[in-house]
């Protein structure tokens, strides 16, 4: 709180608690799985499977051109092909069938023998071999925070979870306490760092005895209780609040990687027991009559999800991939489910329409980055892209605050949004624009 | 189950809504206003007090009735008109603003031009420039110079109001002055309906501001701009500083504007910086015209100034808040000590044109 800043955090009604103490369901693996070609932004892989080919659970079927991400398969069975389907990221993307032979047959997909004793570059080979992305929604591979170690000295486990509704961090960490401890060590090995921390949220009692009762085992291991409000998830406030360091760009300026707990129990999984991640816990929450969390086989459907959760409630419905803050919307439930997708929210429409805006500046006291959005809105509204610039709208990070605290209900994210593809689509006309003058001048030497 | 496609995230809201924040503040403004006519019962009488009474009820009915006339012109029903245009807010604010000796055919003008030409035609809630109960009030106060002009009654004898005494002699307090502080800031001697509740004003102000309804940023910077050139201007001049300080808070409807004119969000900048620095302006202006105008209504016309500057507030700060943080505090509190100064020189009668040429007619 700051008297020219703001406040920048708060408190939100979470809902948490209609899935926290809830019966995990356990859901068997779909006939048909599909495996997204994509990885956070990316979707640049080649497949290395053809129709036909028969499949294990571990068997490699994709790898990421770019950067090294291999996807494995996570039942056994039959190719039958690629095909073209919705994504969560609200495009169509080419999946990978597999026609389901309901065998299990595992092959490991790394060497497992002595973890404990093997070197940090061979630990990062097979981290890398494991394919793991940020499991708390990004979807980044997670590997690529560790290429550079030299000068990290904390491993921060993110176990806070700040979007409401969702619990499937809080109940994994629960479930797979030794794992979480486990997979922080091993990231800690990697990194060469002294110190972890897991950072979970105030008011967790349970998790937090259980988490306090393991941390007296691990000397090098701290636990952070943070403040319950949003956007405490995120890695700079999160830094800010639990380190007080500041960053410019990447956490490992200030000598810290962030990682999300279940990244952490998958790591542990994958280097000890050779697994790549296969299943994943989903919590199914919102404005519906039987939220629960389900532990779904990765590349599940939606649609199959729904149906076993048995969730048929009337009326107008807000289809959420991932929580209802930063969580995009769709239009049916074909999609399927990644390995980094914690929720599924359903939120039912709402009736009212928006006011005018009364400039009371709300947006602008909570902005986690101090932005101005509703400066930022009314620049869109001009199209005006100096101002925009000036506004700095490109350190917007999507959290959605500033359309969630509005009190005349206006999408101020949305216009902020759109503020964002402006001043790409700006930046890449004048790129095109630069090339063709110097091509022209080439020729015109020539 | 059907599935619509919302184009941006979030589809999670807060509760509360510009609805529920205006509804708070009206609870607030009836609640000053009751007393207000209380407060008349018992100092001045039951014929006062039902003046005073007519006077909220027929602004807030002209008010209403221009905006359903308006409504219905455009299309727009009853219900949403209350629930989006919140006609019931500008005029009870016009309303406090008034002498309670108003004839009732002004208030109803001022009502009708306030809700008219200070909210209506620039398309309603949300879009005006200005404070529309402030353009009704200085519509009417320029227009009926004398028939607005408030009396008291002292001693069985028709003389000025504080506010208007303190005018004529400049604004600042000295040994001729009649009234008593203690009784001003009761407000005993009546004037403006406002100038009677100080006391409640601060209250409801706390119990909103504590309730989140608006940012106490702007307010307490305009007050404590006020405040501190009014306790120099008192050093300078040889009076009591702290009683020409509680003087200047007091009269002139200086706190109600502060807290329920200056700090309307439509009219001000959105920044928290362009608040405080807006608030600072404010209470430099107010003081200059209080101190060089002759005239007691220094709080309305600083903020209708102020709110064409906004653009101008908004332009100052740009990008992020978090940036240059330090070189803004200091430019804050530069901008009060400048005011400051300038008002302590304007008050002490020094003249720098006079300065220089007497200089200029040494050297020659």
């Amino acid at each position: 709180m700051g008297l020219l800043t703001g406040r920048i955090e708060r408190h939100l009604i979470s809902h948490k608690d209609i899935t926290k103490d809830k019966p995990i369901i356990e859901m068997p693996a779909p006939d048909r799985i599909y495996i997204p070609l994509v990885c956070g932004m990316a979707t640049d892989f080649d497949i290395l499977v053809k129709a036909g080919d028969h499949v294990d659970i571990g068997t490699m079927i994709a790898r990421r051109k770019s950067m090294d991400v291999p996807l494995y398969a996570t039942v056994s069975g039959t190719v039958v092909g690629t095909e073209k389907r919705m994504h969560a990221s609200r495009r169509p993307q080419n999946h990978i069938v597999i026609e389901n032979d309901h065998k299990d047959t595992f092959v490991p997909i790394v060497d497992t023998s002595n973890v404990d004793e093997c070197s940090r570059e061979e630990l990062f080979e097979r981290m890398k071999l494991i394919g793991l992305m940020g499991m708390g929604g990004s979807g980044f591979p997670t590997y690529m925070k560790y290429t550079k170690t030299d000068n990290i000295d904390t491993i921060l486990i993110n176990g806070v979870e700040c979007e409401p509704y969702i619990t499937s961090d809080h109940v994994t960490m629960k479930l797979h306490t030794k794992a979480l401890f486990d997979g922080l060590k091993l990231m800690m090995r990697i990194a060469d760092a002294q110190n972890g921390i897991i950072a979970i949220k105030e008011g967790k009692v349970e998790l937090q005895k259980i988490l306090e009762r393991e941390v007296f085992n691990h000397p090098n291991i701290d636990i952070a209780i943070v403040k319950d409000v949003y956007p405490m998830g995120w890695e700079r406030h999160l830094i800010r609040t639990v380190t007080e360091k500041l960053y410019d760009k990447l956490p490992s300026e200030v000598g810290i990687i962030v990682n999300n707990a279940t990244t952490a129990i998958a790591l542990s999984y994958g280097l000890r027991e050779g697994k790549p991640v296969t299943h994943r816990l989903v919590t199914v929450s919102g404005d519906i009559a039987n939220p629960c969390n389900v532990h779904v086989r990765v590349g599940t459907p939606v649609h199959d999800i729904l149906e076993y959760c048995d969730i048929h409630d009337e009326g107008d419905f807000y289809l959420i991939s991932g929580g209802p803050m930063m969580g995009l919307s769709l239009r049916n439930d074909l999609f399927v489910i990644s390995s980094y997708m914690n929720a599924i929210t359903i939120k039912r429409v709402p009736e009212d329409e928006s006011a005018p805006c009364m400039r009371c500046g709300y947006c602008t006291l909570h902005c986690p980055q101090n932005l101005q959005p509703v400066r930022i809105m009314n620049a869109e509204k001009l199209m005006d892209t100096d101002l925009l610039r000036k506004l700095d709208v490109e350190s917007c990070i999507n959290c959605g605050f500033c359309s969630f605290i509005c009190p005349s209900r206006i999408e101020v994210t949305g216009y902020i949004q759109m503020a964002k593809r402006r001043l790409q689509i700006e930046a890449r006309k004048q790129q095109t624009a630069q090339k063709r003058r110097e091509s022209q001048k080439k020729e015109v030497k020539s | 189950m059907n599935y619509l496609i919302k184009p941006a995230s979030p589809s999670y809201k807060r509760r509360r809504r510009t609805r529920d924040i205006m509804k708070e503040l009206l609870i607030g403004l009836y609640v000053l206003a009751v007393y207000a006519v209380g407060f008349q019962l018992f100092v001045f009488g039951w014929q006062r007090a039902l003046r005073v009474l007519a006077i909220f009820v027929l602004a807030t009915l002209t008010s209403l009735a221009t905006e359903v006339i308006w409504g219905r012109m455009h299309e727009s029903d009853f219900q949403k008109i209350m629930e989006k245009q919140f006609p019931l807010i500008t005029p009870i604010i016009y309303a406090f603003t008034l002498p309670a000796t108003t004839p009732f055919y002004i208030v109803m003008l001022g009502a009708f031009l306030a809700t008219f030409f200070g909210k209506l035609v620039y398309g309603g809630f949300g879009q005006n420039i200005f404070n529309p109960a402030l353009v009704g009030r200085v519509i009417i106060h320029l227009s009926f110079p004398t028939a607005m002009k408030p009396t008291v009654m002292i001693d069985g004898m028709t003389s000025a109001t504080p506010a208007s005494a303190l005018a004529s002699a400049n604004w600042f307090y000295n040994h001729g002055y009649v009234f008593n502080v203690m009784d001003i800031v009761k407000g005993t001697y009546g004037g403006a309906i406002v100038e009677t509740c100080v006391i409640p004003i601060i209250i409801v102000a706390i119990c909103l501001s504590i309730r989140q309804i608006y940012d106490l940023r702007l307010s307490l910077s305009f007050l404590g701009t006020v405040a501190v050139i009014a306790l120099f201007m008192g050093l300078v001049m040889g009076v009591n500083p702290v009683t020409n300080m509680a003087i200047h808070l007091c009269l002139g409807g200086l706190i109600f504007g502060a807290f329920f004119m200056a700090s309307d969000p439509v009219t001000t900048p959105t920044s928290p910086f362009g608040k405080i620095l807006f608030g600072i302006g404010m209470g430099f202006m107010t003081m200059l015209i209080r101190t060089k105008a002759n005239y007691p209504e220094g709080v309305l016309i600083s903020i209708l100034i102020f709110n064409m500057l906004v653009p101008l507030f908004d332009g100052i700060t740009m990008g992020r808040t978090d940036r240059n943080l330090i070189r803004r505090y200091i430019l804050l509190v530069a901008a009060v000590a400048l005011a400051t100064i300038i008002i302590c020189i304007i008050v002490s009668g020094f003249e720098p044109v006079a300065a220089f040429s007497m200089i200029g007619g040494v050297l020659s």
